[in-house]
């Protein structure tokens, strides 16, 4: 596989950064083909088939399981509300904020309300699409010319 | 030649999330006070028009709440400055432009903030335990504040013995 990660596309000359962002505009549109049922992480059934599982938040990583967040969802709303849920948890029980709780406790709160408000997200959502969490310039590899080779560390 | 390694975690989001300008393409701290779409993101638009993608085009255009409430939930970013008061508000300016940009934004002190949403979720069963979290979190800080000058003075009467003596 060819292509170096970890660039600044900063230093890119015109002609590379060009050729990166069209080559990764092509890159998406392959990758928006692939469609799934639900909001989630994926993994594995017992059939050794690709499926839609809980989520994984890095905010919780304590215990064995404790990285999975709930999910799959219907929708990116119900998953935005069980993560609000999810900190108001974790404030609450000292685990989150610990530096100012109250005030962490009542931000969220009140994104909760714009969230339940919002007609944007309260719009039916009928696929779901792959989304790489860490979408830096650190996770793509690229060729001389700029353009893109690989994706890498699509876990997080 | 294209591939995809490690995507045993990858997780899936709606069409607008998922097409969202990614981190490399978005403005500078933008959840902080710039919400305009950046040289990167306008590129990208670009790029999908050409290649007859609008609909991803869309996405771009119109993914800020998605990028703003995943990094809530992902990065240092929004819910994650409540620490630092300055840019807290400024955080919850740009949450708020977004959801809903049709309002004036409100010249609010942070304190004037505070005061208000105790106020408006008063009712809320988790506010007293927090508020008690909080508080306890108050008393350790202020004790902190006296462990930190003696400190300070430990380590200058520390310079002082070592000038002395001569020893390093």
């Amino acid at each position: 596989m060819p292509g170096s990660p970890g660039h600044n596309l900063d230093e890119l000359s015109p002609q590379q950064l060009d050729r990166f962002i069209d080559t990764y505009a092509l890159e998406a549109i392959k990758l928006s083909s692939v469609k799934f049922v639900a909001v989630g992480g994926l993994c594995l059934d017992n059939a050794g088939a690709i499926t839609v599982g809980s989520l994984v938040d890095t905010r919780f990583c304590n215990g064995p399981d404790s990285n999975h967040l709930g999910g799959p969802f219907k929708s990116t709303r119900d998953q935005y509300l069980y993560q609000i849920e999810a900190s108001l948890s974790a404030i609450k029980a000292g685990m989150l904020f610990r530096l100012a709780p109250l005030r962490a406790y009542l931000a969220h709160l009140e994104v909760r309300d714009l969230i339940l408000d919002c007609a944007a997200l309260a719009e039916e959502e009928p696929e779901f699409y792959l989304k790489h969490r860490d979408g830096t310039a650190d996770n793509i590899l690229l060729d001389e010319s700029g353009a893109v080779t690989a994706l890498l560390d699509w876990e997080w | 030649m294209y591939d995809l390694l490690t995507s045993d975690r990858a997780n899936t989001t709606c069409k607008v999330a998922a097409f969202s300008g990614p981190r490399w393409a978005q403005p500078d701290h933008f959840w902080e006070e710039n919400m305009t779409l950046s040289d990167k993101e306008v590129k990208l638009i670009e790029a999908y028009e050409r290649h007859g993608r609008a609909d991803l085009a869309h996405c771009v255009k119109n993914a800020r709440i998605h990028q703003l409430l995943f990094g809530s939930f992902d990065d240092d970013k929004f819910l994650y400055t409540t620490y630092k008061s300055k840019k807290f508000m400024s955080c919850r300016h740009a949450m708020k432009s977004v959801f809903e940009p049709d309002s004036t934004p409100e010249a609010i002190t942070i304190q004037q903030w505070d005061m208000e949403m105790e106020r408006k979720y008063e009712g809320d069963e988790g506010l007293a335990i927090v508020r008690e979290l909080d508080q306890r979190q108050l008393e350790t800080r202020s004790r902190s504040d006296i462990v930190y000058p003696l400190q300070r003075v430990m380590r200058r009467s520390w310079k002082c013995c070592r000038k002395i003596t001569g020893r390093t």
